[in-house]
C-alpha cells in the first residue's frame, strides 16, 4: 500500500474514532447518562471508600440518569381536634402549655407538641418495655392512626427498621412516583404500644420550571462517606432512594430539593442533595 | 493533496485525544469550578481604591500660629482633600525603605504648619504600598505632617511611630494642596454646611442650676457630663433642611446569580412574613418584604479569624462590590473582631452627615473561609426640603441626652462618682420609622454618646426624642 492510501486509511479510522467518542460524551452530558460509574472512576473509588470505612452494602445502585427540579410544597393543617381525640381519649386533666411558639398537650405521661412549622411530636414516657412486639402488631397499631390521617393524606409504607426501644415504622407521601421524604409519618411501637409518633405533612403543589441533572448514586455515597466521618465498623447500607427532602421551615410555601436518601442498618438515616451533593439532614 | 490529508489527519488525532481526555477526566461539577464565569464579572461592581471608602475620622490643619482649621469628617471638601493628599502621603512612605522608629516625646507636642489625619478604623496601608512596606506600616492609627521639618510621624495600630522626611520638592506639592484650603478658608465652607468647629474642651455640663449644683460634704454629687478627647462642635448657630430618602431598590435577579451562580440550585422559601428566602443548603439570601437583604454562609462562620485587620477590610469591600456594589458616600465606620471573623460596618453620608438608623446600611462579617454574613439595608439620599430651620445648639442638646439617660439608667448605673463621659456628639440624620413605602422625610438630628454604650437621637430643631440605642 502507497502511503496515499495508507493516510486515507488512518483518516477514515480516525473519523470513525471520532464518531465514536463524539457519541459517548453526547450521550453523557446530553438527555441521558449511559452509566453512573463511568465518569471519573467512581466505582472503583467507592468500593475502597466504602472497605475502608468498614461499611457493608449489600444492595444494587439505581442506575439510569434524570433529570428533575425542585417541588414546591406547603405545609398541611393537620386535624387537631382528632389528633387530640386520637392521643387523649380522656380530656380529663388535660393540661395545655405554651412555650417558645410551640403548643403543648400533657396529661400523665402523655405529650403532644405542635412545633411552629406545624410539625407534630408524641411522647409516652414509659419504662422501659420488655414485652416484644412483633412487626405485624406494631404495623396495625400504626394502620390505626393511618386511618384517623387518611381523610388528609395518603402515607405509603416506606421501611421498618427493629431497634432496641421497639419497631420503627415511617411512613412517607409520593407524588408522582416520587417519595417526599419531608412529609412522612414516624412511628415507634413496643409493648403493644406506640410510645412515640412524628408526623409532619406536606401538601406538594407542583415542580417548579428549570430541570437539571442529578448527581449520580457513586457521588452521593462519596459525600455521604466524607459526611459520615466515624468508625463504620458493624454498619450497613440497606436502602438508597431517590426523593424529595427539606428541613422543616415555618414558611407559607418552599421548593424542596431532590436527595439520595442513604438508610443504615443503625436506623441512622442521611440526606444529599442530589443537584448539588451537600448534606441536607441525617 | 497530500498536504490536506496530512492535516486532517492532523486535526482528527487532535480531535480524538482531545474527546478522549474528556470522557477519562469528566468535566468539573460547577460548585468545584474555580475560575468566576465572566459573565458574572460584569454583574459585579468594581471596588474602589480603599481611600474612597476609609476616610480620616479627623483632619486637622494647623496653620504656622498653630491655629486649627477642622474639616469635618466626609464633607465633599474634606473627601477632596483626602483623595489629593493621600497620593503624595503615599509616594513619601514608599520611598522610605527603612523609617526610623522614634518615640513618643520625640513627635512635636505643638503643632505649627502640620495636617493630622486620624483615623479609626486604621488605614490598611499594607494594601496601598507595595510589598516590601508592609513590615513596618500594617495600618496607621494617625499620620502627622510636619511641613516646617519636612518629615511625617506614622502612629501604627501596633503603638509604634515611624519617622519619615521627604525632600522639598514633595513638601511644594503638600503646600500646593493646602493653600487652597486657607486661601478659600474651606474649614469654614466645610463644616456643617455653614460654620466652623471648636472642640469642646474643658467642658462640663449638669442637670442643675450652678447655684443648685452646691453640694453640701458628704452629699452624692449630682451626675455630670465631661467631654473626653476630641469632640468638635459648631460654633455658630446652625440651619440644616430635613432630607428626603429612599430605599435602595436591589437588583434580586442579579444578586442571586453572583451568590449561587446558577438559580436553578437554589430553592425558594416564601416566610410567613412576607420575606423571601433562597438557599442552596450551603448559603443563603433572605430578601425582607420592606426592602433590604440579609446573606448567611453559616459553615463559613466555623472559619478561622485569623486574618488581618487589613485583609478583612480588603474582602469586605469585594464582597460588597460583588453582591450589590458600593454606593458613593458610603464610608467604613467599625471594624471589630469577634469569634467569627471581622465585623465591618459602614455608613451612607450626606454633605458630610451620616444617615442613620436603627440598623446599619451595610454590615459585613469575614473571616479566613470568605464572606459568612452580609446585611444590607440601604437608604439613599433623594433630596433635601429647600426651606432650612434654626437648629437648637449643642449645648441643649446635652442637656436634653443627659436628662434622657437618666431617666433611663439612674437606677441601673452606678453614679455615685457623677461623672459621665460624653463620648461624641454630633449631627446626623436619623430614620426612625424604617417600615415606609417609597419616599420619607428625615429631619437632621442631633446624636449624643454617654459612655461607650449609650447612644441617643434628638430631633435637632425641637429636640424630640427619636431613638436610643444601648450596644452590649
Amino acid at each position: 500500500m502507497d502511503l496515499n492510501g495508507a493516510k486515507t486509511v488512518l483518516i477514515i479510522a480516525f473519523l470513525l474514532l471520532n464518531i465514536f467518542l463524539g457519541y459517548q460524551l453526547w450521550q453523557q452530558d446530553g438527555a441521558s447518562q449511559f452509566a453512573y460509574f463511568k465518569r471519573e472512576g467512581e466505582q472503583p473509588r467507592l468500593e475502597s471508600a466504602l472497605e475502608e470505612a468498614g461499611f457493608k452494602m449489600n444492595i444494587s445502585l439505581p442506575r439510569g440518569a434524570m433529570r428533575l427540579s425542585h417541588l414546591y410544597v406547603e405545609p398541611v393543617n393537620l386535624p387537631r381536634q382528632e389528633l387530640l381525640d386520637y392521643f387523649f381519649p380522656h380530656s380529663k386533666e388535660l393540661v395545655f402549655q405554651k412555650k417558645e411558639q410551640a403548643v403543648h398537650y400533657l396529661q400523665g405521661n402523655k405529650r403532644l407538641t405542635i412545633d411552629p412549622s406545624k410539625a407534630i411530636s408524641f411522647q409516652l414516657n414509659v419504662e422501659r418495655v420488655e414485652t416484644e412486639i412483633t412487626k405485624e402488631k406494631a404495623m396495625e397499631l400504626a394502620s390505626e392512626f393511618l386511618a384517623l390521617i387518611s381523610d388528609t393524606v395518603q402515607l405509603k409504607e416506606d421501611y421498618q427498621v427493629k431497634l432496641e426501644e421497639g419497631w420503627h415504622l415511617h411512613y412517607s407521601q409520593e407524588f408522582n412516583g416520587f417519595p417526599i421524604f419531608s412529609s412522612y409519618l414516624h412511628i415507634v411501637a413496643a409493648g403493644e404500644k406506640i410510645i412515640s409518633t412524628e408526623l409532619y405533612l406536606l401538601n406538594p403543589l407542583n415542580f417548579s420550571g428549570q430541570e437539571r441533572e442529578i448527581i449520580p448514586v457513586s457521588t452521593a455515597l462519596i459525600r455521604f462517606l466524607e459526611e459520615y466521618a466515624k468508625d463504620a465498623r458493624g454498619r450497613e447500607i440497606i436502602q438508597i432512594n431517590l426523593g424529595f427532602y427539606s428541613p422543616h421551615y415555618e414558611a407559607e410555601r418552599w421548593e424542596i430539593p431532590p436527595v439520595w436518601r442513604i438508610l443504615l442498618n443503625s436506623g441512622e438515616v442521611f440526606y444529599i442533595n442530589a443537584f448539588t451533593g451537600h448534606l441536607e439532614g441525617r | 493533496m497530500g498536504k490536506i490529508k496530512d492535516a486532517i489527519l492532523l486535526l482528527l488525532v487532535l480531535l480524538s485525544l482531545g474527546q478522549t481526555y474528556c470522557l477519562w477526566f469528566g468535566f468539573p461539577p460547577l460548585e468545584k469550578t474555580e475560575e468566576i464565569p465572566s459573565r458574572l464579572l460584569q454583574l459585579a461592581g468594581e471596588m474602589p481604591p480603599v481611600h474612597y471608602f476609609l476616610l480620616p475620622s479627623s483632619l486637622v490643619l494647623y496653620d504656622s500660629a498653630g491655629e486649627p482649621f477642622y474639616l469635618e469628617r466626609c464633607t465633599r471638601q474634606a473627601c477632596n482633600f483626602w483623595q489629593e493628599i493621600n497620593p503624595v502621603l503615599l509616594e513619601i512612605l514608599r520611598r522610605e525603605s527603612s523609617p526610623l522608629a522614634v518615640s513618643r516625646k520625640e513627635v512635636p507636642a505643638e503643632p505649627r504648619n502640620t495636617i493630622t489625619l486620624e483615623f479609626s478604623p486604621p488605614y490598611p496601608l499594607e494594601i496601598e504600598l507595595n510589598s516590601d512596606h508592609r513590615l513596618y506600616f500594617s495600618a496607621a492609627q494617625k499620620i502627622q505632617i510636619d511641613q516646617d521639618s519636612n518629615s511625617v510621624y506614622l502612629f501604627t495600630s501596633e503603638d509604634e511611630i515611624y519617622y519619615i522626611s521627604y525632600p522639598a520638592w514633595v513638601g511644594e506639592q503638600l503646600s500646593e494642596i493646602i493653600r487652597p484650603c486657607y486661601e478659600e478658608n474651606i474649614a469654614v465652607a466645610a463644616t456643617y454646611l455653614q460654620g466652623p468647629l471648636m472642640p469642646l474642651s474643658d467642658f462640663k455640663i449638669d442637670q442643675v442650676d450652678e447655684e443648685e449644683a452646691q453640694s453640701e460634704p458628704g452629699e452624692e454629687e449630682e451626675p455630670f457630663l465631661v467631654a473626653e478627647g476630641n469632640i468638635l462642635v459648631p460654633q455658630q448657630a446652625l440651619c440644616l433642611p430635613d432630607l428626603i430618602i429612599g430605599r435602595e431598590e436591589v437588583n434580586k435577579e442579579e444578586l442571586l446569580e453572583s451568590i449561587f451562580w446558577d438559580e436553578s440550585l437554589a430553592r425558594r422559601i416564601e416566610e410567613r412574613d412576607g420575606a423571601v428566602f433562597f438557599t442552596d443548603g450551603e448559603k443563603s439570601i433572605r430578601f425582607y418584604e420592606q426592602g433590604g437583604f440579609e446573606f448567611v454562609a453559616p459553615l463559613l462562620e466555623k472559619n478561622s479569624a485569623n486574618i488581618s485587620p487589613a485583609s478583612a477590610i480588603l474582602k469586605g469591600a469585594e464582597y460588597i462590590s460583588f453582591y450589590g456594589g458600593l454606593p458613593d458616600n458610603t464610608f467604613l465606620e467599625q471594624l471589630e473582631l469577634t469569634e467569627e471573623g471581622y465585623r465591618l460596618t459602614w455608613q451612607v453620608y450626606y454633605s458630610g452627615l451620616p444617615l442613620k438608623s436603627k440598623q446599619p446600611a451595610l454590615e459585613v462579617l469575614v473571616n479566613e473561609g470568605g464572606l459568612s454574613r452580609y446585611k444590607r439595608n440601604l437608604f439613599l439620599p433623594v433630596s433635601e426640603i429647600s426651606s432650612s430651620q434654626q437648629l437648637v445648639n449643642y449645648g441643649e442638646a446635652l442637656h436634653r441626652a443627659l436628662q434622657i439617660f437618666l431617666e433611663q439608667h439612674r437606677s441601673a448605673v452606678n453614679l455615685s462618682a457623677g461623672k459621665l463621659v460624653l463620648n461624641n456628639i454630633y449631627l446626623g440624620y436619623y430614620l426612625k420609622n424604617q417600615d415606609f413605602e417609597g419616599e420619607i422625610q428625615v429631619p437632621p438630628a442631633w446624636v449624643v454618646e454617654i459612655g461607650d454604650n449609650f447612644k441617643v437621637y434628638l430631633h435637632a430643631r425641637t429636640l424630640d426624642l427619636l431613638g436610643t440605642e444601648i450596644s452590649s
